[in-house]
């Protein structure tokens, strides 16, 4: 038979450890990115869910670009926080954490894009049936009509060009115009020199215009 | 002592003009050099209208099922690594009581 003053005790401990765990999270979440992590390092694994919370979305935002399919981008995005946990111990504080973590995600999609032009040509999305293709909203005078038919088309034509951008290319414009990550960042992240990153971003830019060409006007501003 | 080349400075400045990041001076003479030059025009009309269009592509955020998934391979991930220290913990006692 249970001692109900046993059972008393059993539930406070049990309680006082959520409201410990509760109060632990909130801390955690009041934290630097790089504090976050380096509670990670000594063995706090409620950081892990924190870095995630933070990062999920941008980096299944700059990913996407590489997959174009939610499902493959989802994976990759999950890999990389693998990857963050496991080589935990690796990371120093004289980074920033988020320009290590896109380190590792470009790492990965790139051997990813790797893998599946080997495999198959890679399908231009537009998938009528994913949830994710909303309508977008451009308002600038660039566009050559007001119709939302066409903005919707200058959009997946430039989400089409994007794809057709060489890697290189690809991965500066994307970090930058997307991600908005800093010119340091995106020379830390691709180990390139900060003017290389410029020229690429002027070149890249200056590629996409000249794919998406018929769809948006040249000379209006 | 460095000197920037005239090309690194022309991508400097044409990367900061499709970012609005130029002054009013620096401004005054990219315009001017814009209308000698129809090449750098060129590039920098379509650095200002990629950009734009770029910052307004729609965000692809995660599905709702994503926290849950993540949370599973997580937990693997730890039942791995517990694993594999309690294997070496094992091998380690072994070897203790061998020699």
């Amino acid at each position: 038979m249970v001692n109900p003053n046993t059972a008393l005790t059993n539930s406070n401990y049990e309680l006082r450890g959520t409201i410990m765990e509760a109060s632990r999270i909130t801390s955690l979440r009041t934290l630097s990115d790089e504090d976050v992590m380096e509670q990670l390092q000594i063995g706090v694994t409620q950081a892990f869910d924190i870095i995630v919370q933070r990062y999920k979305d941008r980096l299944h935002n700059f990913l996407f670009r590489y997959t174009h399919n939610h499902q493959d981008c989802e994976d990759l995005v999950q890999e990389t926080f693998l990857r963050v946990y496991r080589s935990r111990h690796s990371y120093e504080r004289i980074a920033k954490l988020s320009t290590w973590m896109y380190t590792i995600a470009l790492n990965l999609a790139k051997s990813m894009y790797k893998k599946k032009q080997r495999m198959t040509k890679i399908s231009m999305h537009a998938d009528p049936n994913d949830s994710e293709s909303r309508e977008y909203e451009i308002e600038d005078s660039v566009i050559l009509q007001d119709d939302q038919l066409h903005q919707k088309m200058s959009v997946a034509e430039l989400e089409k060009a994007l794809l057709k951008l060489n890697e290189d290319f690809r991965e500066v414009i994307v970090l930058r115009d997307i991600q908005q990550l800093s010119y340091e960042e995106i020379s830390e992240i691709t180990d390139t020199a900060m003017g290389t990153v410029k020229s690429r971003i002027n070149r890249a830019r200056q590629q996409l215009q000249d794919l998406i060409g018929d769809y948006v006007k040249s000379e209006t501003f | 002592m460095t000197f920037k080349t005239f090309k690194y400075v022309i991508n400097e400045i044409i990367a900061d003009f499709s970012e609005c990041n130029l002054s009013k001076a620096e401004l005054q003479s990219f315009s001017e050099l814009q209308d000698k030059n129809l090449k750098i025009r060129q590039t920098a009309q379509s650095g200002i209208r990629i950009h734009n269009l770029l910052k307004r592509l729609d965000e692809k955020g995660v599905s709702d099922r994503f926290d849950q998934r993540m949370s599973a391979k997580f937990a693997i991930e730890l039942e791995n690594e517990i694993q594999e220290r309690n294997s070496k913990l094992i091998e380690q006692n072994q070897k203790a009581t061998t020699s």
